[in-house]
């Protein structure tokens, strides 16, 4: 469990966190999204111990954090700052012994790393001559090593190519429950698929915490998207027929006979039963109907835009 | 801190600093053996040592622990460190230690000088504590080098300011002004001269202890305010 009470963090002047609040209940694993130099980075040190708060409290598992429960911790730093004359095993051996595990289970927790993030193959070569998706994949093993309750991993996925990124998420996925896992990360489909909740900073302060579901559904953005043959070029009309049409919008020529438009609704109706019933009637073939949703990235774009509004 | 201790030994001779640093120090012994058995046409390894430690351990000392801190910062990867270890002052000492370690190759390998010289005359016992002393002595130079290193991203300032805070004192020692009790070498003068003073030992192991605490408050300062 982590736990921020109104943590201000002050570099000089410039308010780096402002009274930022939040809970991350045991083994869930929460995205934290937010825009470069919103805070994100500055919140995962102070919850690692790395730097303090001008003001507020931190506390892991109940407990107030200090250099006594911190090595509870498991922390992925943004990136990947690894040690160049080690190999891969050394330095997971290394990060082990100064977490303090014993040299009796230390090399049975390194191997049991290596095994979990794939480090077979390069365990013995220095860490500078190996890839960026494998450096990565070192760092993350050098903050699970000693089984941390909580895992905080600041963009760990940063670089890293489609296969490799599935392989980490999958990762983080099978780690889900055993952990509490903070992750930040800008791939905001990412975080959708891995968290079951998001916490969005902006300038320094929480601008909202929710289910990634429930931060998609307070935007109300009805859109249809419609791909149709209309020869006699009547798309416009349909709006004559059903009033709650606020715009329609050509999109593309998806070929010579068929375009793509979108359709902007107003209320929440759905209008995609009475277009079915209404385009014949203007010779109007639908090939294509579909509701559109809000995504993630509307909903982080649109808070972003509000807390600038502000 | 063993752990940091091996880990930077190991960084030492993975980089050529460390074979570099043996060289020099060794070349440096070989010079000064010469120039005295040049003079007196004889050898006494404790002067031998008083002028290594006067001369090149502050310069070695600076180039071993330059990259202590500085290149951590620089690299990132301090981080990794004060998440994951417990305590600040293990990670200091393990960071001396390396340097000591370093050090230590390069009197093994001077023994051998001593060893050589046995079939031309016994060797003075009393070399055994020059010896240990100057190890003392390198903990003590190591713990400023480690000191000033934690206040500076740049291995070349930390190399600068360690080698002038190590010899200047040296240079300004004569009389009882500060300089004589930071001029750690007058200190180790006279454990060379035979004398097995207590108060050298002393003040080498406080000077150590405060420079620890000196980089300790140095890093929780940094954790406060960065």
């Amino acid at each position: 469990m982590i736990e921020l009470k109104n943590v201000t963090k002050m570099y000089g002047n410039f308010k780096a966190l402002d009274n930022v609040n939040f809970k991350i209940e045991k083994g869930e694993v929460v995205g934290f999204l937010g825009q470069n130099g919103a805070g994100k980075t500055t919140t995962m040190k102070i919850i690692t111990g790395l730097i303090e708060p001008t003001e507020g409290e931190v506390y892991v598992n109940n407990e107030r954090i200090s250099k006594k429960n911190s090595t509870k911790i498991g922390y992925m730093p943004e990136n990947t700052p690894l040690y160049n004359s080690l190999t891969v095993r050394e330095f997971i051996n290394f990060m082990g012994e100064i977490k303090g595990i014993k040299r009796a289970e230390r090399k049975k927790a390194v191997d049991e790393v290596i095994k979990i993030l794939n480090l077979q193959s390069v365990e013995k070569k220095l860490i500078k001559n190996i890839s960026r998706g494998y450096k990565q994949r070192v760092s993350f093993a050098g903050a699970l090593i000693g089984k941390p309750d909580i895992l905080i991993l600041d963009e760990p996925m940063v670089g890293l190519d489609p296969k490799q990124i599935i392989e980490i998420r999958n990762l983080i996925k099978s780690l889900k429950g055993a952990h509490t896992i903070l992750l930040s990360s800008h791939i905001l489909s990412e975080i959708n698929q891995i968290c079951e909740k998001v916490i969005i900073i902006e300038k320094g302060k929480i601008i909202a915490t929710d289910t990634p579901a429930n931060l998609e559904n307070q935007i109300s953005n009805n859109i249809v998207n419609i791909t149709v043959e209309d020869p006699k070029n009547n798309i416009q009309r349909i709006k004559e027929k059903i009033d709650e049409i606020d715009e329609i919008k050509f999109i593309k020529n998806i070929s010579k006979y068929e375009k793509e438009y979108e359709i902007k609704v107003i209320g929440d109706s759905d209008i995609r039963k009475s277009l079915m019933t209404i385009s014949p009637e203007f010779d109007i073939t639908i090939v294509e109907l579909r509701k559109s949703k809000s995504t993630l990235e509307d909903v982080f774009v649109n808070l972003i835009k509000e807390e600038e509004e502000i | 801190m063993w752990a940091i201790a091996k880990k930077d030994f190991r960084a030492l001779f993975y980089s050529p600093i460390g074979y570099v640093v043996v060289a020099v120090f060794l070349a440096a012994m070989g010079i000064i053996m010469y120039l005295l058995s040049i003079e007196s046409r004889s050898i006494d390894f404790n002067i031998v040592y008083q002028y290594s430690a006067k001369y090149s351990l502050p310069i070695i000392s600076a180039l071993l622990t330059m990259k202590s801190f500085s290149e951590e910062k620089s690299a990132d990867t301090e981080k990794l460190l004060y998440t994951a270890s417990r305590k600040t002052t293990s990670i200091i000492i393990g960071k001396i230690l390396a340097v000591v370690m370093a050090v230590g190759v390069a009197i093994i390998i001077s023994v051998i000088y001593c060893l050589l010289f046995a079939k031309y005359g016994a060797i003075d016992l009393r070399l055994i504590i020059t010896i240990l002393c100057f190890m003392l002595l390198t903990m003590a130079y190591a713990s400023v080098g480690v000191m000033i290193s934690s206040l500076s991203e740049s291995q070349i300032i930390s190399a600068i300011l360690t080698t002038f805070f190590l010899i200047l004192p040296s240079f300004f020692s004569y009389g009882s002004g500060v300089f004589s009790y930071l001029a750690l070498s007058n200190f180790y003068s006279r454990i060379c001269d035979g004398r097995l003073s207590i108060n050298a030992i002393i003040v080498f192991v406080s000077f150590t202890i405060t420079c620890i605490l000196l980089t300790s408050i140095e890093m929780k300062r940094n954790r406060k305010f960065n």
